[in-house]
């Protein structure tokens, strides 16, 4: 409880400070104060929720598919020590192409339907998914390695017993970067297409100049990304109990 | 048959490693019965870890051969016929020491050892942490961890085992008992011991042949007898038969005997 506090007052605080800055008149009219967006929430609670439904579920199809691809293609770099560097070169590559250009052209190429959202929100997630996969199959101590070698452990025992417990640091590190992320994504998805969702919102509140409501989806977004992160940190402290046995002077 | 006669013969290993290739074995070789004790002595760093390893079938030679109870160290070790307690405990952080001692039970696919062997929970009673099933390695001193790395390595029971340093990490008293408990197991299960050393003493008192390994290259330089009868007792501690043989480990590895060649495996 008291690390909840700890994580989320300096955003609370941040908000705060804000509406006073607001009620004082030291913000410029395209900054609303964090009442009147609330106030928006309030007055349409289904905006809200027939929007953030269709976003939130293509990141999160997105993000799965992202995560077992790039799992799978770690397994094969590790596996295949030659072609470890032609996978991590195809992954830099993508990560840098610009989504906001490209998200139009697929959009030609794939419609503006569903399928177009998740291939760009596993686009947006990719790299840091990949690189916690990468480094966490490789993180596997020579050592443990000789251990069950000594077993005539098979690849498969290996990889469960060892190389996977390894890897879930790593993999817990590139989920939470990756979460914030796709979430991104799928709003820069909508906005090459899209009739529902917040990129969609957040596009027609542009085009209407409704200040408000853009603000609504921008904090919309933030709030569901810090959600999903919260949940990630949750599961990694079940998930990695035997990590931190350490214990530092504090 | 639960033992296997071990023969090392004329194996060497070359490290290519950054810089300069590393000569770690140079025809080095050395042979033991089944059912024998043999502790191999010999400075840091002249090729006794690598010689377990080679045995292990974890590195492959460059020259020679290595036979366990007439099969190849591969048969062997696909056959889990090979029991290792290596240098540093190995154990899986994220695993209790019982999960880490079951491990290799897992992996072979059973549920427990083969016939007449100790059941994990009994191991780690054997080797004194019982009430410690389910603790983490990381909440274990350094000696634990080994003790429960050779729980772990005992469970299978292995035709052979090998033991390289196990009881580096503890105090004198636990490790004269854990001594007196791994003689005890030895020769229960009938199994073939090599156990790397750096003590004169321990060496004796545990083994049947001592192996006193030379550096640069490394090689078996001398191998010494040790005369003392079955079971070892803490009073053979004093024994002169103990400090006739400690005194012919000492000279080999001072360099003070008229022999220092090393013994090829046919001699045996
Ligand atoms: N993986 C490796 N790559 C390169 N050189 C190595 C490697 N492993 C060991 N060596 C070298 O081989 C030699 C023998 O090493 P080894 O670990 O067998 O020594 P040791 O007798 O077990 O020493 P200690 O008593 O300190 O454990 C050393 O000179 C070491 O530098
Ligand atoms: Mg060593």
């Amino acid at each position: 409880m008291r690390r909840l506090w700890v994580t989320t007052l300096p955003t609370l605080m941040l908000l705060v400070v804000l509406e006073g800055l607001k009620r004082a008149g030291a913000l410029p009219v395209f900054i609303p104060g964090p009442g009147q967006v609330l106030a928006a929430a309030w007055a349409r609670p289904q905006l809200l929720w027939d929007n953030l439904l269709p976003t939130a579920g293509t990141a999160t199809e997105g993000f799965v598919i992202a995560a077992v691809v790039t799992l799978a293609a770690a397994g094969i770099g590790t596996a295949v020590r030659r072609v470890w560097g032609a996978v991590y070169g195809l992954g830099v590559v993508l990560h840098a192409i610009p989504v906001i250009a490209t998200a139009p052209l697929l959009a030609l190429w794939l419609g503006t339907g569903a399928g177009m959202h998740v291939v760009i929100v596993a686009l947006a997630a990719q790299f840091p998914l990949l690189v916690g996969a990468m480094q966490g199959l490789a993180a596997a101590d020579a050592r443990q390695i000789e251990m069950l070698h000594c077993l005539s452990a098979s690849r498969w025992q290996m990889f469960r017993y060892l190389q996977l417990p390894s890897a879930l640091p790593f993999l817990f590190a590139g989920f939470k970067v990756a979460t914030p992320l796709a979430v991104l994504g799928a709003v820069t998805a909508e906005w090459a297409g899209a009739d529902r969702g917040i990129g969609a919102v957040m596009l027609n509140a542009l085009f209407s100049y409704d200040i408000v409501t853009v603000w609504l989806a921008v904090l919309t977004c933030c709030a569901f990304a810090g959600l999903a992160y919260a949940a990630w940190s949750l599961i990694e402290r079940s998930a990695l109990r035997w990590n931190r046995t350490v214990e530092l002077p504090t | 048959m639960s033992s296997r006669e071990l023969v090392i013969d004329r194996v060497s290993l070359v490290f290519h490693g950054r810089g300069d290739p590393v000569i770690a074995l140079d025809s080095a070789s050395l042979a033991l019965p089944g059912g024998g004790f043999g502790a191999i002595i010999g400075p840091s760093g002249c090729g006794k870890s690598t010689l377990l390893r080679l045995v292990a079938d974890i590195l492959r030679p460059d020259a020679g051969s290595i036979r366990l109870g007439g099969q190849t160290q591969r048969q062997a070790r696909q056959e889990h016929a090979i029991g290792f307690v290596f240098q540093q405990p190995t154990l899986l952080p994220w695993r209790s020491v019982l999960q880490n001692v079951e491990l290799p039970l897992a992996i072979v696919g059973r549920r427990s050892g083969r016939g007449g062997a100790l059941s994990p929970a009994e191991l780690i009673e054997l080797v004194g942490l019982k009430g410690f099933e389910n603790a983490l390695p990381g909440e274990l001193s350094g000696g634990m961890q080994q003790r429960a790395a050779i729980a772990r390595a005992l469970v299978l029971r292995p035709d052979i085992l090998l033991l390289d340093e196990p009881f580096g990490a503890l105090d004198e008293i636990t490790r004269q008992r854990m001594n007196l408990e791994l003689l005890r197991i030895w020769a229960e299960s009938g199994t073939t011991a090599l156990l790397v050393t750096h003590s004169i003493a321990e060496a004796v008192f545990m083994a049947d042949r001592v192996f006193v390994m030379s550096p640069r290259p490394g090689r078996v330089a001398q191998t010494v007898e040790v005369a003392l009868p079955r079971p070892r007792t803490l009073e053979m501690m004093r024994s002169p038969e103990l400090f006739a043989s400690a005194n012919e480990v000492r000279d080999g590895l001072f360099g003070r005997t008229g022999h220092p060649s090393a013994v090829n495996a046919e001699s045996w």
